[in-house]
């Protein structure tokens, strides 16, 4: 609203609004297209199936040291609470690092064979 | 094959095991001391969903196949690490020298969570081409002969 206020705020000087709008106007197609791309990309991200595609697509949002660092992030904390004995496999969900009923532990085991 | 004084577990035993846990729910068949078991994995919420087959026939060791997807096609003519054979390929799970896996112990217990570690290790070489599950890489010249 535009206009001289009373009270608390009689004081400050009211805001006209040719002094808002050009501005908005201006940056309104670029927040626009900014919305539409951050909606795809999150929308991306929620149909995500496999660690390596979602790593495509961080790298396409953030770059590609930013993606590693969240897939590395995610993969410690699998192998962190492998070690610690603290990993189970739940049905639908897949390895857990939380506890949740019905799961089953992850034992300790050596995967065998070449490693590359 | 070390043997704890434990009784081994039949293929019946192991059948009704694998058809009772929630994270290896699937179908099967089951002959004369062999068991085939076919079951839906998914490693982590954000990973692919694989159909697996443990092969067991009893008084050996089981044996462990990814049907699909092709972990060829993923891996993008890259060679994949930690199996037993390339073609189909055939898991290497647990050393066999070590006992991590004897007879007595349940498949859905030790075979199925290991797997579903493999396939999430899996995902993760395909991103960064280091497989981060660690392992013993004995020196052999072929696939076969690494076979236990």
């Amino acid at each position: 609203m535009v206009g001289k206020q009373k009270g608390l705020l009689g004081n400050l000087e009211p805001i006209r609004s040719f002094e808002i709008e050009p501005r908005v106007g201006r940056h309104l197609p670029a927040f626009c297209a900014w919305h539409k791309r951050l909606s795809s990309d999150l929308a991306q991200l929620e149909a995500v199936s496999g660690l390596d595609k979602l790593g495509d697509i961080l790298k396409g949002l953030f770059g590609s040291r930013p993606a590693a660092a969240a897939i590395d992030s995610l993969t410690e904390r699998v192998s962190t609470a492998r070690r610690a004995g603290n990993l189970s496999v739940a049905p639908a969900v897949g390895l857990s690092v939380s506890a949740i009923p019905v799961s089953t532990p992850v034992r300790d085991n050596t995967f065998y064979g070449r490693g590359r | 094959m070390r043997m704890s004084g434990r009784k081994p577990l039949t293929a019946a035993q192991q059948f009704v095991n694998l058809r009772g846990n929630p994270i290896s729910r699937g179908e099967g068949k089951l002959q004369t001391g062999l068991l085939t078991w076919r079951y839906s994995a998914t490693p982590f919420p954000i990973c692919r969903d694989y159909v697996v087959r443990i092969e067991f026939n009893q008084g050996g060791r089981p044996e462990i196949f990814v049907d699909s997807p092709d972990l060829h096609a993923l891996a993008g003519g890259r060679r994949i690490p930690h199996l037993y054979e390339q073609k189909p390929p055939k898991l290497c799970l647990y050393l066999p020298r070590n006992s991590e896996w004897q007879s007595w112990m349940r498949l859905d217990q030790t075979i199925v969570p290991w797997t579903a570690l493999w396939l999430f290790y899996f995902e993760e070489w395909l991103v960064s081409n280091d497989w981060k599950g660690g392992g013993m890489h004995p020196e052999v010249k072929e696939d076969h002969e690494e076979a236990a």
